[in-house]
């Protein structure tokens, strides 16, 4: 047996709301009934029907913007599903139908700028406008603005300075300049690079052999300095595109993971699977030395 | 019984009360909203905490410690006299001296208290304060994120509604970054991220390393109690830089007198590195919350740090906007756990607000992925809980056992966001046992549930037989058992806090002995002359005469402390 409920109705409301503040009105007033510390299940509840609701509306827009001239007429059936069918109170579960909505529709993830290189002198200064990306994954748009593009394409460019690490790094000390915005835009730019480069767009599932962008050592720097490895939110088109750009340019011996990449046993496990087998060795040849001693 | 909120800092402490009024501090017993988080022990073998012991540190150098907070769960010791403690145990009598702190100032007996940690304060970490809190007699009703009490103290004092701002709180000893929005009485964490090994206390460790490097090979046989006295001056230097450009710090060495100088410039080249570490926290919660720095209405400093005029640039640099420090740094975060315990009571004045937050990392289980055929690989983190997640927040997965036939599972719990478990936290395992099922692989259900206080609850139900199963998260090398609070409750409660009056004395004579330590000539002749007169007043018992001659030396002294910088 389950319910089904409208994310609205949960939002004590009588339809979809229209916009994200009216949204955000109702939240608040259902909130102050449904307080976290006093009613953490109802909380749970009203804050899915919440998400939901903000990713219906984007979606709505979204779909608004696509066709301007075409009014919204239909909300998409997203629901919240409470399943009671189970006795047992602990395996209760709710879960979500969010139908057609996509689960992610504005997505970026972390960034890391610490040096992962030696420091050197900053010589060039940054002319360029930054400027904001709409998409990354639309080639159809041509080549975004961002931040250090020029170099980096020079870079890409030539396989006899994209192989060399110290141009890398000279990139990445500049990108250190940049202020929050103008890094983001700068990472996110230079993902759609790697990616365009190694046939994200063109040949996703590398019927064609690409020329690597770069070494693997190299790579797997930019990842290590970037954070790439580290978890994306889920169903995000960046992490996506980051899960690919790492089984494209970066094999085993540099992995720092994912499936379908082994990294090599460590010494540790070696250690923890085989220390008493060690230890038993040892005795017995100390023991074996003992006997041979005695009896010469 | 009253509630109270308390700011347990890794340099200084304060404690806190929401009145009719609003949040309000609480002073010590020496009239100071700020309660230094050093202990020692005293000759006698009471407990001296706050001031005295700060003082203390470079005296008694032996018998006092400080900075224990980033060690909070963690298996290391100070040792103070021939006695061990662990952080919780120093941190349980810094609370305890706030306890009695309040209960003198409020005339009530407070049993119950909301601490802040920092919010990138892992699982274990969070259970070592609760213990902290038991371990000195007080009901920890929640813990609270600092950045987010810091957001609660200023939150109230906007007056338009609909605001984003980000929190930037740079501690003694660890660096938060928050993102919060503000819509009809809501206040909602959008996002957090830190680092919990950045705080002011790396940049006094700067300083102290540059200035050893300027004493040259005197600084390789400096004792204890005169590398205490390093550590202080560096402390004073970088205190002193926030409103000079240069400063010279005049240090005694038992052969000959130094002047150690460190320009605004030189400090900026040394601490280059810790600056640098800003970016990335902030980056981070600025892109989970999915903005752009024009989304943000105001920059708020919390921290003592953020008075470094080098944090204020980098934090301006980075974000295109002039933060601001309308409240003390110092005091807004116990300001904030105040507005908490007004909130957790109910008060009238706050009816219409509501808190919501997150939770700041990725909590998770190691899984085993079959790579090829018949070929598996372990060890490969599996997210249950996303990193700001609001809380309360439950989610589910179900897993399945390798092969059939397996009687056993072994999970294992980890907080961090590296796809490899080996690189994360990790919080604690558990063995399921499931029904031998010989032709198919079990299915059982993960659940991980993480309160409000940032505690979690793992609960395993094997879907075959619908059994349930609750991880407690213990065994790992830092934790505590219930046993084990209860036993060190009351080990600490026969240890005695050193009398107030005592105390403040205690401070006088270590003070004294600093100031012997760190001069010749006359001025050492002189400590000595005021040493001894002390102590004869202190014989004579007359607690008038005493308290005048208390007053009268702390004037003198500060005096004498600002001579040693210039």
């Amino acid at each position: 047996m389950s319910r089904q409920l409208d994310y609205w109705t949960v939002l004590g409301l009588d339809e979809p709301p229209k916009d994200r503040k009216s949204l955000k009105r109702a939240y608040a007033k259902r909130l102050k009934e449904t307080r976290p510390e006093d009613d953490p299940e109802g909380f749970m509840l009203l804050r899915d029907a919440h998400d939901i609701g903000l990713r219906d509306i984007a979606y709505q827009q979204s779909l608004h913007d696509q066709d301007e001239l075409a009014p919204i007429e239909t909300h998409s059936e997203a629901r919240i599903e409470i399943e009671t069918t189970k006795v047992d109170d602990a395996t209760k579960t709710e879960s979500i139908v969010t139908s057609d909505i996509p689960q992610d529709i504005l997505d970026t993830d972390s960034l890391k700028t610490e040096e992962d290189f030696d420091p050197v002198e900053i010589t060039s200064e940054l002319d360029d406008e930054p400027t904001n990306i709409e998409t990354l994954h639309d080639p159809n748009l041509g080549a975004p603005k961002f931040p250090l593009q020029v170099e980096l394409t020079d870079l890409l460019d030539h396989p006899e300075k994209r192989y060399k690490r110290d141009n890398w790094a000279h990139i990445f000390r500049q990108a250190n300049d940049l202020d929050i915005d103008e890094f983001s835009d700068f990472e996110n730019g230079l993902l759609h690079l790697l990616l365009e480069r190694s046939g994200f767009y063109t040949n996703p599932y590398g019927e064609e052999e690409t020329k690597p962008v770069t070494s693997q050592s190299i790579a797997a720097s930019i990842f290590a300095t970037l954070k790439w490895d580290e978890a994306q939110t889920a169903n995000s088109y960046k992490a996506e595109g980051i899960a690919w750009l790492k089984r494209k340019l970066i094999k085993p011996q540099y992995a720092v993971s994912h499936d379908g990449v082994t990294v090599p046993e460590t010494p540790n496990n070696f250690w923890s699977a085989n220390l008493w087998w060690v230890v038993g060795l040892v005795i017995l040849f100390v023991q074996l030395a003992r006997f041979i001693t005695s009896q010469s | 019984m009253a509630l109270v909120g308390i700011d347990l800092g890794t340099t200084n402490s304060l404690v806190a009360h929401f009145t009719e009024d609003g949040a309000q501090l609480i002073p010590n017993s020496a009239g100071s909203f700020i309660t230094p988080s050093a202990v020692g022990l005293s000759d006698t073998g009471d407990i001296i905490v706050g001031q005295a012991a700060k003082y203390r540190l470079i005296s008694h150098s032996d018998k006092t410690t400080s900075r224990f907070k980033r060690s909070m769960g963690a298996a290391k010791t100070y040792k103070l006299g021939r006695k061990n403690f662990k952080a919780e145990d120093l941190s349980a009598l810094i609370l305890r001296s706030l306890k009695e702190d309040a209960e003198r100032h409020l005339g009530v007996p407070v049993e119950r208290a909301i601490i802040s940690v920092p919010a990138y304060f892992n699982d274990v970490q969070r259970k070592a304060t609760y213990a902290a809190g038991k371990m000195a007699g007080l009901k920890v009703e929640r813990l609270i994120n600092e950045p987010t009490a810091a957001a609660l103290a200023y939150g109230l004092k906007t007056e338009e509604d609909d605001n984003t701002f980000l929190v930037v709180d740079l501690g003694g000893g660890t660096f938060d970054v928050s993102i919060l929005e503000i819509f009809d009485g809501v206040m909602e964490v959008r996002s957090s991220a830190g680092d919990a090994f950045l705080g002011g206390e790396d940049f006094t460790q700067a300083v102290e390393e540059d200035f050893l490097k300027q004493l040259g090979d005197e600084a390789k046989s400096l004792p204890a109690s005169k590398k205490a006295l390093l550590r202080d001056l560096a402390n004073k230097t970088k205190e002193k830089l926030t409103s000079e450009t240069d400063v010279t710090a005049r240090f005694q060495t038992d052969t000959k007198e130094h002047s150690l100088s460190m320009s605004r410039n030189r400090f900026e080249e040394i601490t280059e590195n810790l600056v640098k570490k800003l970016r990335r926290p902030l980056q981070r919660a600025i892109t989970d919350a999915g903005l752009r720095t024009n989304d943000i209405d105001r920059v708020i400093l919390v921290g003592g740090a953020t008075r470094m005029p080098v944090i204020r640039k980098m934090v301006t640099k980075l974000l295109k906007s002039f933060p601001e420090h309308s409240l003390d740094p110092d005091h807004v975060i116990a300001l904030g756990t105040a507005v908490q315990a007004g909130l957790f009571e109910r008060h009238a004045a706050l009816e219409d607000v509501v808190m919501t937050d997150v939770c700041p990392f990725t909590l998770g289980t190691d899984v085993t992925h079959e790579i090829r055929k018949g070929q598996y690989e372990s060890g490969h983190f599996q997210p249950i809980i996303e990193r700001n997640t609001v809380i309360p927040a439950s989610r589910v997965v179900r897993n399945y056992t390798m092969q059939p036939g397996q009687e056993q599972v072994q999970i294992s719990i980890f907080q961090g966001e590296s796809p490899r478990v080996i690189d994360n936290v990790r919080l604690g395992s558990l063995n399921v046992w499931v029904p031998k099922n010989k032709t198919e692989n079990e299915a059982f259900d993960i659940r991980f549930t993480y309160d409000v206080s940032g505690v979690l609850e793992v609960l395993v139900t094997v879907v075959s037989t619908n059994k349930t199963q609750k991880l407690i998260l213990e065994g790992n090398p830092g934790s505590i058992s219930q046993a084990d609070i209860d036993k060190r409750f009351k080990e600490l409660e026969k240890i005695k806090i050193h009398p107030k009056d005592k105390s403040e004395n205690a401070e006088i004579i270590a003070r004294l002995k600093a100031a012997y330590e760190n001069h010749l000539g006359e001025t050492r002749k002189l400590m000595e002359y005021w040493l001894s007169e002390f102590e004869q007043v202190l014989e004579g018992q007359n607690d008038t005469d005493i308290k005048d001659a208390r007053d009268k030396l702390t004037e003198e002294l500060d005096k004498f402390d600002q001579m040693d910088i210039f």
